[in-house]
């Protein structure tokens, strides 16, 4: 029997993993999502209907077609258009709601309001068997195997580190910051409008030339189509996208920049020689990029969640002992509790040493790195070597799984993991058990 | 009784042997009719005490002679002295001689009964030993048993009678190769004495010149 | 064409009876009442009425697979309902091996069987909590206890402090006094002498003088001594009534202070057993969901205390857990961590420079082994003879004899090896033991061999008293007197202290002592010993032509000469080596 050797037991249960970028769905067991799609949906105004569209309905260009986000930094902004999504969704997928519980991920910096609201509405508009909400670092830990880890999610929105200790998320030493993606994305808006380039979604251009900057682009618009700034901005995800792709993360001392070139839906080529080491460095060093708008500008971060516990008072953090030239060279590195940015590397170090020194070292050695952004190359390696260079001490591994696309959605995969597992069956909470017990007990008994 | 089995510390007894082998030139007279054709020779191999008149039967319990596998009985087995034996062959092998002694806790003799390796010869090898018509040859070597730590019984039977003697003179002239006599061992003395001086005076030598040598490395540092 | 086509062709009859004959059982398939089709009708046509003997039926042309999948049957499935865990009251359903009638009769047969992973659902025992009133009893138990701990700690303290304090200000005192009294000498002397200038020559002045001056000096010592006597009247210094009270002011204030410790409220008490409870003494975790901000030490200490306190008023005692809970330290506890966060945060300076320490510390272990080794060593070679044996069995007068008896022997030992042998007397007649004074009186002219027989036999004489001595083999050799000479022609031999191991050896096979070399040592030797034509006997057996006991002893001595004569040498050529090297390193310099 599979239970005696993978400890598994499957009931059929759904995988619900809403992301800031994608929001995956499918079914626990299977080792990949069955519909990945975009955490966004359009709102087609047309006279006195609404209708709300979700998925590839939303490529096709409209008019009067808003196209608004449906997360936040990975907690759901839009309850309604949510649950919307969510509903098209199941029913794609033609679930047994009654037959199947459902598993929903979360991040770990949601407030209780956010637990009780979330919990609320799925209680309130479906009917599944069981249901339970499982933090994204728990899920990793679980898809890679590793009970004592430190997860490290680069996503869309956000970067977080999260040390995991025997599957449970420790809250109080996690880090956030906003240095991800999108910020990755707003550095290359300022570059592009710094250097005056012009972006046109693709479906407008009737037809275009070959240029190469700093040449202006020639194309054609097409006319008669009318969207909204708001489907251009999600075309324009697209570009980003593959500007992204286009990143390296320099080696320390690099001097040799290999060029390459960016084509543009206009046809206009960029070339692209140390802007690709340096925007990517920004995860690195946030602050090494001076933004020329700064509306686009992200406010400093040092990675502390506020809002998490109102008792977070100021806890003196431990130095380092370090020689002075060593101080000088990485004055942004010293754990000063008045730092205003941390970079990637400061945020694991500085979350390492929050961590109970006797789990410490097994953590880690077992540091896993996720998420699209981590993608880079030569983001891992760096990460390496700077991470044992901050600790002299402690014996660094990181983790990062080969596969692209699994470690994109590893989150729900991991999802699917914990929700075939048989020893998880007695978590689910059912409708019955939410009814007689309490939204508030609920939360402080089951769904820690 | 146990004074009987009771060895004597810090005492050794040595007896002097002989053993090796005499060999012949067969003749048509002295083939038997069972001789092979191919056998040239006759001979004896032998182990005996140098004195005639030492008796070593109550420690002996047998000598065993093994011989090339090629002969019949191999091993053969003699208990009673002269301990010997004679064959005729045509080649010359290795034969291992054995004492066997009595076991038995009075003689305290329990040792793996040893033995001794004899390359049995038939044609003349040394050139120093007179070459004879009849084309006899002697191996004859020269050996002594030491009992280590004795038990009174031992030292009983040997000490009736005096052991370590050795003749003092060749009992005729051309056995030279087949006896040792007490000058011999004298002879073999005075020639290691002077290898021994002879080494010391190197000895000496090397030592000044290491000494020299000492004296200039130091000097040389030093300047 | 049909079989009967050929057989007229052929002009062969066929023999029709004998299908009736042989009682053929097997039907052919013309009788059957369907009519043939395909292949198998045109087959038998041409074989005719006789059935062959394999079954040709069109079966064959179905895959084999196909039949045998349809022989195997899969064992089922069925889709059950299960509840997994006892309180949770969710139904879920899963695939489960076996016929759903199968399981039903399972189902009902035997009790409802426990979920499968139930069995990993395990919870730890740890102590219910208790209500308010006994909590707010044990905390106030544990401030009282602490306060009155630290009060008594801390006054004893104090109380040494100051004493020490007083000490040290009444020896700061004499001293000054002292000093003060040397400079009064110091001035009176120097008036004594202006007086002495003022004064003439006198003698009887001088006498005066010398008087007054050991006046002075005596009325100096009288003077220092009773200022010295008053100040070693106390021993201990009075602490005033005061002093005390303010003292104990001071450290209640303290002791206040390290109160806070104590200052968990009801309710956080309960949610951290709670928390507990909940995630099964994961400390870590549990810090993590604590609503306040207190270290992982301040809760494992609260939680082993009032545990300790639930414990001790249980029925069962287990004082082996509640000696261990009691053993947690907290002090202890933050002091181990901060040891282990300053150990990983050595720079690799400190790493390097801590391993340097370690292989030099180990470097100086092996030199003072060295060192003790060589001093032992250098102790044995002085002959000091160290007592290895319990003194106290010499300190009674028959100890003392004994042990004169064994230094005499062994002293005798000693003697024999060096002395020389002298002649004998000519062979008195054989003498019974016993009455062997003469034995004794001619010891001196016995030589070392019948020396240590007769003393051997002596032993043995004296150990067996009551056995009947026979003449046995020694007495008498030792009754015949024999010359060194005549000894050899025995062959007997004493070895003295020499280590000889029982039995009997070929003289030519026994192991030189001063073989004892290196392979690469004998090697040498021997080629040396070709040099010098010696026999060989080709390999380690150095063989004299003769070997008797004296020539064995010679070629020993030789083999010795050389091993040091090639060791001077090669320490002669290293020497010349490092000549060279010296001089070519001054040459080029």
């Amino acid at each position: 029997m599979s239970n005696t050797v993978y400890g598994g037991d499957e009931v059929n249960a759904i995988i619900l993993d809403p992301g800031t970028y994608n929001t995956r769905i499918g079914y626990a067991g299977d080792d990949f999502p069955k519909i990945i799609t975009p955490s966004y949906y359009g709102e087609y105004s047309n006279k006195d209907t609404t209708k709300k569209l979700f998925g590839q309905d939303l490529l096709i260009p409209r008019s009067n077609f808003e196209i608004k986000p449906l997360l936040k930094e990975g907690l759901i902004s839009d309850w309604d258009s949510t649950i919307l999504q969510f509903n098209h969704l199941f029913n794609q997928l033609k679930i047994q709601q009654s037959e199947q519980p459902l598993l929903l991920t979360e991040p770990i910096w949601s407030s209780t309001e956010y637990k009780t609201k979330l919990i609320e509405s799925v209680y309130e508009n479906w009917q599944f068997s069981g249901f339970y909400v499982a933090k994204v670092p728990t899920c990793i830990s679980f898809q890679q195997g590793r009970p004592n880890c430190l997860v490290v999610d680069l996503g869309h929105d956000t970067i977080s580190v999260t040390p995991v200790v025997d599957g449970i998320c420790l809250i109080k030493n996690s880090m956030k910051t906003n240095y991800s993606g999108k910020f990755l994305n707003s550095i290359i808006e300022d570059y592009l409008q710094d250097k005056n380039i012009v972006w046109e979604p693709s479906y407008k251009i009737k037809s275009k030339t070959i240029t190469k900057y700093p040449e202006p682009a020639q194309f054609q618009l097409k006319s008669g189509i009318e969207t909204t700034n708001s489907y251009s901005q999600f075309l324009k995800l697209q570009m980003y996208h593959e500007f992204k792709e286009l990143l390296m993360i320099p080696e320390k001392g690099q001097t040799e920049f290999p060029k390459r070139i960016f084509e543009l839906s206009t046809g206009q080529q960029i070339t692209l020689e140390k802007e690709r080491f340096q925007f990517a460095d920004c995860i690195f060093e946030p602050k090494s990029y001076e933004f020329k708008n700064k509306q686009l500008e992200l406010p400093p971060s040092n990675g502390e969640i506020k809002n998490l516990n109102p008792l977070n008072e100021y806890r003196p953090l431990k130095r380092f002992k370090k020689s002075e030239q060593e101080e000088n060279e990485t004055a942004s590195t010293t754990p000063n509790p008045d730092v205003e940015v941390r970079g990637l590397s400061q945020l694991i170090t500085h979350s390492l040493n929050l961590i109970d020194i006797d789990l410490r070292s097994s953590i880690a050695n077992n540091i896993i790195v996720t998420g699209g952004v981590s993608l880079i190359p030569g983001l891992t390696e760096k990460l390496y070597h700077e991470l044992t260079n901050n600790n002299p001490g402690l014996k660094i591994r990181l983790h990062a799984v080969g596969n692209q696309q699994e470690r994109i959605n590893q989150s729900w995969i991991g999802g699917s993991v914990l929700a075939s597992l048989g020893t998880f069956h007695q978590m689910w909470v059912t409708k019955q058990e939410y009814e007689e017990v309490g939204i508030d007990r609920l939360l402080n008994q089951r769904f820690r | 009784m146990s004074s009987n089995s009771r060895r004597i510390k810090f005492i050794s007894i040595s007896v002097p042997i002989l053993y090796g082998n005499h060999a012949i030139k067969l003749t048509p007279d002295k083939r038997k009719p069972t001789t092979p054709q191919d056998h040239t020779h006759e001979w004896t191999v032998f182990l005996k005490p140098v004195l005639g008149d030492i008796d070593l039967t109550p420690l002996i319990k047998k000598v065993t002679f093994k011989l090339h596998e090629t002969y019949e009985n191999p091993i053969r087995s003699i208990e009673t002295p002269p301990y010997q034996v004679t064959e005729t062959g045509w080649g010359e092998f290795e034969i291992i001689i054995k004492i066997h002694f009595h076991p038995g806790v009075d003689l305290g003799i329990n040792e793996k009964n040893f033995q001794i390796f004899h390359g049995l010869k038939l044609h003349p090898y040394n050139p120093q030993h007179p070459k004879r018509e009849n084309g006899e040859v002697h191996s004859i070597l020269y050996d002594e048993l030491v009992f280590n730590e004795p038990t009174d019984k031992v030292f009983e039977i040997l000490t009736r009678k005096p052991c370590n003697l050795l003749p003092f003179k060749l009992s005729s002239e051309n056995k030279r190769d087949q006896e040792y006599i007490r000058p011999d061992e004298t002879d073999e003395l005075n020639r290691l004495d002077v290898y021994i001086d002879k080494i010391k005076v190197e000895i000496e030598n090397q030592r000044n010149q290491y000494k020299e040598l000492e004296e200039a490395k130091i000097s040389l540092i030093n300047s | 064409m049909s079989a009967n086509d050929i057989l007229d062709v052929l002009n062969i009859s066929r023999d029709d009876n004998q299908p009736a004959k042989k009682k053929q059982k097997t039907s052919t398939p013309t009788d059957n009442g369907k009519p043939l089709t395909g292949m198998a009708r045109e087959l038998y046509n041409l074989v005719g009425p006789n059935t062959p003997p394999i079954n040709l039926s069109s079966s064959n042309y179905i895959s084999n697979k196909g039949k045998q999948n349809r022989q195997f049957r899969p064992s089922p499935w069925s889709k059950v309902n299960f509840t997994p865990g006892k309180h949770r009251n969710i139904q879920l359903k899963h695939w489960v091996k076996g016929s759903e009638e199968l399981l039903k009769q399972e189902n009902e047969s035997d009790e409802k069987k426990e979920y499968f992973f139930e069995k990993f659902n395990i919870k730890l025992d740890i102590p219910e909590f208790i209500d308010e009133e006994k909590y707010e009893t044990y905390m106030n138990e544990f401030k009282d206890d602490f306060r009155e701990e630290q009060f008594t700690k801390r006054k004893a303290e104090r109380m040494r402090q100051l004493e020490e304090q007083k000490k040290q200000k009444k020896i700061e005192e004499k001293k000054e006094e002292e000093k003060r009294l040397e400079e009064k000498k110091e001035a009176e002397k120097q008036e004594e002498v202006k007086q002495d200038i003022k004064k003439e020559g006198e003698t009887k002045q001088e006498e005066n003088f010398l008087e007054e001056k050991k006046e002075e000096q005596k009325m100096g010592e009288k003077s220092v001594e009773p200022s010295v006597e008053p100040s070693k009247e106390p021993s201990e210094p009075v602490i005033t009534e005061e002093e005390q009270r303010s003292e104990d002011e001071k450290i209640k204030e303290e002791v206040k202070k390290e109160l806070v410790q104590f200052d968990w409220s009801y309710q956080e008490t309960k949610e951290l057993f709670n928390l507990c409870q909940i995630y099964e003494l994961k400390w870590p975790t549990i810090h993590d969901r604590f609503p306040s901000n207190h270290r992982v030490e301040d809760l494992k200490e609260q939680f082993y205390r009032i545990c300790v306190k639930i414990l001790e008023t249980e029925e069962n005692k287990n004082q082996n857990l509640i000696d261990s809970l009691k053993a947690f330290s907290k002090p202890r506890e933050l002091e181990r961590k901060q040891y282990l966060e300053n150990l990983l945060k050595r720079t690799p300076a400190e790493i390097a420079e801590e391993e340097s320490l370690v292989i030099e510390a180990r470097r100086f272990e092996l030199a003072a082994k060295k060192m003790l080794l060589e001093r032992s060593n250098l102790l044995t070679l002085l002959d000091s003879p160290q007592s290895t044996q319990n003194v106290s069995q010499y300190q009674s007068s028959q100890g003392i004899s004994n042990l004169y008896n064994n230094l005499m022997i062994y002293d005798k030992h000693q003697k024999k090896k060096q002395a020389h042998q002298q002649k004998q007397e000519p062979i008195p007649p054989p003498i019974p033991l016993a009455a062997s004074s003469s034995i004794r009186r001619d010891k001196v002219f016995q030589t070392n061999l019948q020396q240590y027989l007769a003393s051997f036999l002596k032993q043995a004489h004296h150990t067996n008293p009551a056995i009947k001595q026979e003449a046995n083999s020694i007495q008498q050799l030792l009754s015949k007197r024999l010359t060194q000479k005549e000894e050899e022609a025995y062959g007997l031999h004493y070895h003295g202290t020499e280590k000889l191991t029982p039995g009997v050896t070929l003289r030519s096979q026994q192991k030189l002592p001063g073989s004892n070399q290196r392979q690469s040592v004998l090697k040498s030797v021997s080629a040396v010993f070709q040099e010098m034509d010696l026999p060989t006997a080709g390999g380690t057996m150095w063989k004299p032509v003769m070997p008797t006991r004296k020539t064995m002893s010679k070629y020993d001595e030789l083999l010795r000469s050389v091993v040091t004569m090639l060791d001077i040498k090669r320490a002669k050529d290293k020497l010349e080596a490092e000549i060279k090297l010296i001089k070519s390193q001054k040459g080029m310099q």
